[in-house]
């Protein structure tokens, strides 16, 4: 049976790991010079989600700025959603995570967000970055991981998660 | 005389004579001889004979070419032919390594050109005959002209989603499957490389049509939900367009309502696969595929080619020449050429004899009177696919309800020419922008462009985004906005007009030590302190809402980073 396919967008500042967390998770990949030739580079998954079809999620890793406002918005056209990333040591890739989802939902405003709080085995448990991460989460009412590619901590978690809020919207 | 001298002195008197008369013979001599057997040494030492002989021989040389070539080649060439072969013999792998970077890419660039050029010249043949209609017979349809004369060769076809660069359907005639890289990236790559391009060019609507790799094209045809990309190699004819542009339309017209409502689901397009392998199999020509394909034939794949083309043409020419129908075609021709270029229609015709299948769309007048005039040239016409378009009065009345639903004045323009609209116009911010184009193109049959929108105010944008992320921070049980702050506030408000804003919502807030009701009279103190400004700097009073809040000591202070504060919202 075919699966449904879903376009997502993994978006966040430039150095917080989204590539790093696409190598933990995706089968096939393009070439990294994608990235720094044109902005993007698309990925691909299928998941299998019980008592549902797969789904075979695209995802388009977009290239990071540190500026919120400079990805050109029309890579978020028809996403079903976006993995909003951010790195725990980094405060200022957390306080952009609000201005990036506004961005995203000014052309996709029916995207699903899942956050992903990124080089978790870098900060410990009370490290303000952390604390700061949860209380944005909470604030903004969205789903969060803290995820390490480094040793895969909730790397599927928050792929299946997104997933299944853009499958089950309820 | 003679008599008194003794006989060994006339002897040795003779030797000092001879001394001074060939002393300087003998210096002479000896230093000649010493030359001559220094030549001998340097003749005989080869090392040294060629470091003399090496500045002259080349001049020597070169004078002796321009003078006489042809007795020179005489001379030269056996013992050049002979030297070549026996190096040649001896290290041939070292002289192909050696000459293949230069003679093998001028060979295959020469062949490519040469291949490209009598292509072309083919083509244009092919058409010229098509246009004149040579001939009395049933003319054959665009598909099995291109399969019988263009030397080309379709290897994969993707039916990819607009928006969202999703495939939707593939097909390939690769046997392999292995060998094709996965087509949903491709798909994926492919659409955000267009995306790319519109961007860094700044092109608005316009798009890429075609990406060239060596000798393979990615030709793409667009369409309003949906575009369609052909891997192609060699050089498809002039009319390879007109026939792709025909199969992306009846795409459309077939899946319309599915294409428009897509949301992952790729099995309602599953026969669409049959349909672009069937475009493959009748695009493609097997001679050349054995030709592209074929390793074990390399060395014949070229002169069947050139056998091929030579018989398809002399075919070609031979089938126009019988056809009879020439007046005929072209009064039709004339007749659809006509009605192309009015407003707004956009169709294609087939034919099948007498009979014509019309897919497309025009106005309900232009319509009416290609419909009438194709009956009275004897056609027989099957119109269901022929669409009416609403008449422009009707899509401009539309447009001004839509601009007024969204606060635009003056409303937008709406230009059509034959296949698009055109929207021109001035809105507040890039969100009603693209508002605007959305909802028009949900009820256009016809492609938009929409570049002619202009945002007005980029400033707004900006002054509200930082109002969004912005707050004014207060002292423990003060009101009081300090001097610092009411400066920062006036500074941002004057990078925009505070008219500008339609709704602020000013936030006033305090934590929850003390009493409340003072927390609460303190908050709304804030917030008033705060609009005072706004009101000073031109602010309607009426888009101004003042709200409170008194954070508990359990609550965090969300994104900033203390709760006796006054935040915003603004739109």
């Amino acid at each position: 049976m075919s699966p449904i396919k879903k376009k997502i967008c993994l978006l966040g500042d430039v150095g917080v790991g989204k590539t790093s967390l696409i190598r933990r998770f995706v089968e096939n990949i393009f070439d990294d010079s994608y990235l720094t030739t044109i902005g993007v580079k698309v990925s691909q998954k299928r998941i299998s989600l019980t008592g549902e079809k797969d789904v075979l999620m695209m995802i388009w890793d977009v290239e990071g700025f540190n500026k919120p406002g400079m990805v050109s918005p029309n890579y978020f056209m028809g996403a079903a959603g976006a993995m909003v990333v951010c790195d725990l040591s980094r405060q200022e890739s957390i306080e952009n995570l609000e201005p990036v989802i506004r961005d995203f939902h000014r052309i996709s405003n029916k995207g699903k967000i899942v956050l992903a709080g990124n080089k978790a085995d870098l900060v410990g448990a009370s490290h303000p970055g952390r604390l700061l991460f949860r209380e944005t989460a909470r604030q903004l009412d969205l789903p969060f991981f803290e995820t390490s590619a480094l040793n895969g901590q909730n790397v599927a978690a928050c792929f299946e998660t997104l997933c299944r809020k853009i499958i089950d919207p309820s | 005389m003679k008599e008194n001298i003794p006989p060994n002195r006339s002897s040795e008197a003779l030797d000092q004579l001879k001394q001074i008369l060939l002393q300087q013979e003998k210096e002479r001599l000896s230093t000649v001889e010493e030359e001559l057997l220094e030549l001998q040494a340097r003749f005989n030492d080869k090392e040294r004979l060629i470091e003399s002989l090496d500045p002259v021989i080349a001049d020597l040389l070169y004078k002796k070419i321009m003078e006489s070539r042809a007795q020179m080649a005489e001379a030269l060439a056996p013992v050049m032919g002979e030297a070549l072969r026996t190096q040649i013999n001896e290290a041939k792998d070292d002289i192909a390594d050696a000459l293949y970077p230069v003679i093998g890419k001028t060979v295959r660039k020469s062949v490519a050109e040469a291949m490209k050029n009598l292509m072309q010249a083919i083509n244009e043949r092919i058409d010229n005959l098509v246009s004149k209609g040579f001939g009395g017979r049933k003319r054959p349809d665009r598909i099995t002209l291109l399969r019988e004369v263009l030397p080309f060769h379709v290897q994969q076809v993707f039916l990819i989603h607009r928006e969202t660069g999703l495939l939707l359907s593939h097909a390939s005639n690769r046997i392999d499957p292995d060998a094709i890289p996965n087509e949903d990236m491709i798909s994926g790559m492919l659409t955000a490389i267009r995306e790319f391009s519109q961007t860094a060019f700044a092109a608005g609507d316009q798009s890429l049509h075609e990406i060239q790799y060596d000798n393979l094209n990615i030709i793409i045809e667009e369409g309003k939900y949906a575009y369609l990309a052909f891997v192609v190699s060699g050089t498809p004819g002039s009319r390879f367009k007109e026939v792709i542009k025909d199969l992306e339309h009846k795409i459309h017209l077939a899946y319309y309502k599915d294409l428009r409502a897509f949301s992952g689901e790729t099995e309602p397009f599953t026969p669409i696969g049959k349909t672009l392998e069937s475009f493959i199999s009748a695009v493609h020509e097997p001679m050349f595929e054995e030709a592209l394909a074929g390793q074990k034939k390399r060395g014949m794949a070229p002169l069947l080619v050139f056998a091929g083309l030579i018989v398809l043409l002399v075919a070609a020419l031979f089938y126009f020449l019988s056809m009879d129908n020439a007046g005929r075609e072209a009064e039709l021709q004339s007749l659809l050429q006509q009605y192309r270029h009015k407003n707004g229609a956009f169709f294609s015709v087939e034919r099948t004899d007498n009979r014509l299948i019309l897919n497309g769309q025009a106005f309900a007048a232009d319509r009416r009177a290609l419909l009438q005039a194709l009956e009275d040239a004897g056609f027989e016409v099957n119109s269901e696919a022929f669409t009416v378009l609403p008449p422009l009065s009707t899509m401009q009345t539309e447009l001004n309800r839509l601009s007024r639903d969204l606060n635009i004045h003056p409303p937008l323009t709406l230009i059509a020419d034959s296949a698009q609209f055109y929207l021109t116009g001035e809105v507040p911010d890039e969100l009603t922008r693209i508002k605007a184009a959305r909802r028009f193109a949900a009820q256009s049959a016809l492609p938009l462009i929409w570049n002619g929108i202009r945002v007005t105010s980029p400033a707004r944008e900006k002054l509200i985004n930082s109002l969004n992320s912005q707050a004014l921070y207060f002292v423990s049980g003060s009101a009081r906005l300090n001097s610092e702050s009411e400066k920062n506030l006036r500074q941002l408000l004057s990078m925009g007009n505070v008219r500008d804003i339609r709704r602020l919502v000013i936030r006033g807030c305090a934590d929850a030590t003390g009493n409340p009701q003072r927390n609460e009279e303190l908050a709304r103190q804030r917030a008033r302190a705060v609009e005072t400004v706004f009101l000073e700097m031109g602010m309607d009073r009426s888009r101004i809402t003042l709200q409170t809040k008194i954070f508990t000591t359990e609550e965090s202070s969300g994104v900033f980073p203390t709760k006796r504060r006054v935040d915003f919202k603004a739109e």
